[in-house]
């Protein structure tokens, strides 16, 4: 039997994960399938601690702590059943950094439909800053790797596990993506690339705790791969793009027709990369790059 | 970080907010502040939230954020306030209800981020490279992008130019072999020769001559092509700049040209071919798929140490570990002390089982094992040293060579050489946003 994998993955992304696995066998491990498709059943999240709470009795104590790192929040659970850990998060004065260990907990409100994602406290052991910064490299290491891995499945959605693995994704993220895949579709790759841009920030010297602001848009689906159908028009603009007066109309239509792209919907991602200021109109019926 | 007085407005908001609540001076308010944000890096609003909350006020009177920085701009919010510089802006005609009017479009920009952005009212005397101060904008979404629009309530000034920070610049990467990644240009590293072929290859019809082969320092190889003869020697140390990297199936490959410098170093001190050999730098993930390797090098936190760790006594004869003075083959012995760890290592990617002994863990700890047997007689229990020893290395990075089998509980690592991982967190993060930012 092997031991579970502690997962770095980031609160945000832990916490926007709605896809639980659970076997019907007893004591079978439950996994939950993270919108980028990281697998996690324990994970380790290092962060700092801001709040600590006992939300049950003292006989019955259910501590829930607050960890922050540079994208959310951690909810940190210890019930009657972690009572150790109970009593170090009780003895903490926050703010202090804290390395927690856990196993992934779920819980969804009888007339509720969201689902609320927790970490059952195994071990928990305060830290300091370096470590805090060494989590936060190996949670944006995870996450690229994921985000890689979508990549290369981008270009051929109908790879499989081995398929993956052949292109070099190790098979405990191949695995994970596409059960994410069947179960959110494509995640918006842009948003968590910027999440894991502005974490990785928070570790360079000019990093300016005062005037930046780790809240983040919620990732909003992908309609109908629109970013593709825009990247590839943006291409096409860019090959025939070539005189001071750009590219001509009719030719980046039969171009477009050649990609499989309709006419409304190559007008509509011209509108939208003008509008986002990629492209304009020198002239009736030219387009020219920025 | 020279903040001055900025905390001010903020202390009297908590002030305000936890007025009649407790009394507290503002010039604790503001180190507890500082020390949130600067410290513990969390954010502003976190922290003011979590100081209100700690003494009892209500967290709800405080107010929002004000001025945000373009990366962190949420979608359809009424009301936003940042300062940008201009990246492009155009104007444009449209036909409005009211019959054709002017607009003007473009990008903003300020060191986190880009975004698209509208003018739908008044005019806009700025152009690219001007700073301008925007308050009471709004924000709308498309194609999960935040797109900032500029109307009639919004007021728009200009900034001097160096109210901004310049965006990330592509400086020169000094970077270690087990650094290097994908993407990277414009590095410069000192590295090993330990292994070298030269190929011949045509490339567009011209023949050349390249060095293929692997490179190496102390923290690991890494593949490297050279398309200029530079002389290299095998086992020769040579500093390398203006490089860059690309990657074959994911793995790197620091690739230099005659545009390059590559020229000789002298240095004893440096690791030898065999010594960067045998620290070949595994991921755990992938050692756990192999099952086992000899001489590899593993990187991991300690996220537990298991019963067994600290002092334990062996039979004298066997040198098996032995419960109660009584060993399993030899029964009643008088047992041998001896000092040992043994760690669950995981890096993310996978968990090992590592055994360090007692050499490496009275370096690890700075403490001997007569000093333990000492604090173990004091507190009569030998728990004290296993507390110790989670004190001291639970939740630690460390970087352990050795020997890897795996049995049915997984893979166990017995280790030759044991220390704390040495992490350049600062040179790692840049890197990475390197590969992530340039790598597109
Ligand atoms: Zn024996």
């Amino acid at each position: 039997m092997e031991r579970e994998i502690a997962w770095r993955v980031f609160a945000r992304e832990y916490g926007d994960s709605t896809l639980l696995l659970r076997s019907g066998e007893e004591r079978a491990p439950a996994y939950l399938v993270t919108p980028t498709g990281a697998k996690v059943n324990r994970i380790y999240a290092v962060g700092t601690l801001v709040s600590v709470e006992n939300k049950g009795t003292e006989e019955e104590p259910m501590w829930i702590a607050r960890l922050n790192d540079p994208t959310g929040f951690f909810f940190i659970f210890a019930g009657q059943h972690q009572r150790d850990v109970g009593a170090v998060l009780s003895s903490l004065q926050p703010p202090v950094f804290l390395a927690v260990t856990g196993k992934v907990r779920a819980y969804t409100p009888p007339d509720g439909d969201r689902m609320y994602v927790s970490v059952r406290a195994e071990g928990v052991h305060v830290v300091e800053g370096p470590q805090y910064d060494d989590w936060i490299l190996d949670s944006a290491r995870s996450l690229k790797e994921r985000l890689d891995a979508w990549k290369i499945l981008s270009e051929d959605p109908e790879l499989g596990v081995e398929g993956l693995a052949s292109h070099g994704v190790g098979r405990h993220i191949a695995e994970g993506v596409l059960l994410a895949q069947e179960h959110y579709g494509r995640p918006n790759l842009g948003w968590y690339r910027d999440m894991l841009v502005s974490a990785l920030q928070t570790l360079l010297p000019e990093y300016d705790g005062l005037h930046a602001s780790h809240m983040f848009p919620a990732p909003q689906e992908e309609g109908g791969g629109g970013e593709e159908v825009l990247s590839r028009v943006l291409e096409i603009v860019r090959e025939l793009d070539e005189g001071p007066q750009g590219a001509i109309w009719e030719d980046i239509l039969d171009r477009a027709a050649e990609s499989g792209i309709t006419p409304e919907d190559l007008e509509e991602a011209v509108e939208i990369l003008i509008d986002r200021g990629e492209l304009y109109e020198p002239v009736l019926g030219r387009i020219k790059l920025v | 970080m020279e903040n001055g007085n900025e905390y001010a407005p903020h202390v009297e908001e908590i002030a305000r907010v936890l007025e009649g609540v407790i009394d507290i001076g503002k010039d604790e308010l503001e180190n507890e502040l500082r020390t949130y944000v600067e410290h513990y890096k969390v954010p502003l609003y976190v922290a003011k939230r979590s100081i209100v909350k700690k003494y009892g006020g209500n967290e709800r009177l405080l107010g929002g954020m004000e001025w945000t920085k373009l990366n962190s701009l949420m979608p359809n919010t009424p009301s936003v306030n940042f300062v940008a510089r201009v990246v492009t802006a155009n104007p444009k005609e449209i036909n409005g209800p009211d019959g054709p009017k002017r607009i003007v479009y473009g990008i903003l920009g300020d060191d986190t981020a880009t975004v698209p952005f509208t003018l739908w009212e008044g005019s806009f005397p700025y152009e690219k490279g001007d700073v301008i101060r925007v308050r009471n904008a709004y924000t709308k979404e498309w194609q999960g992008q935040v797109q900032v629009n500029m109307g009639a309530r919004t007021v728009i000034s200009p900034e001097e130019p160096d109210a901004l920070p310049p965006g990330f610049t592509r400086e020169v990467v000094e970077a270690k072999a087990s650094e290097l990644r994908p993407g990277m240009r414009n590095v410069s590293t000192t590295l090993r020769i330990v292994d070298m072929e030269k190929r011949e290859v045509e490339v567009s019809g011209e023949k050349k001559v390249l060095f293929t082969g692997l490179a190496g320092d102390d923290t690991g190889l890494v593949r490297f092509t050279s398309w200029h003869d530079f002389g290299l020697k095998r086992d020769g140390i040579y500093r390398i700049t203006g490089a860059y990297v690309n990657s074959w199936r994911g793995v790197p490959r620091l690739t230099f040209d005659e545009k390059c410098s590559c020229d000789p170093v002298e240095d004893d001190s440096f690791p030898s071919s065999e010594e960067i050999r045998g620290g070949r730098l595994i991921g755990l993930g992938e050692l756990v798929e192999m099952g086992g390797a000899v001489g590899v090098t593993i990187r991991g936190v300690v996220i537990d140490i298991k019963p067994g760790s600290g002092l334990i006594s062996r039979c004298p004869e066997c040198r098996r570990v032995i419960q109660k003075g009584t060993c399993m083959v030899h029964g009643k012995v008088k047992g041998v002390n001896d000092l040992r760890i043994k760690a669950i290592l995981d890096d993310g990617t996978g968990a090992v089982t590592t055994i360090i002994n007692r050499e490496l863990t009275e370096r690890l700890t700075g403490k001997t094992m007569r000093e333990y047997e000492e604090e173990a007689r004091d507190a009569m229990t030998p728990e004290v040293v296993r507390d110790d020893i989670v004190e001291k290395l639970l939740a630690r990075k460390l970087e352990v060579r050795g020997n890897a089998t795996s049995d049915d509980f997984g893979v166990m690592l017995i280790a030759e050489d044991a220390r704390p991982a040495a992490v350049d967190v600062e040179s790692e993060a840049r890197a990475l946003l390197q590969e992530i930012e340039g790598g597109a």
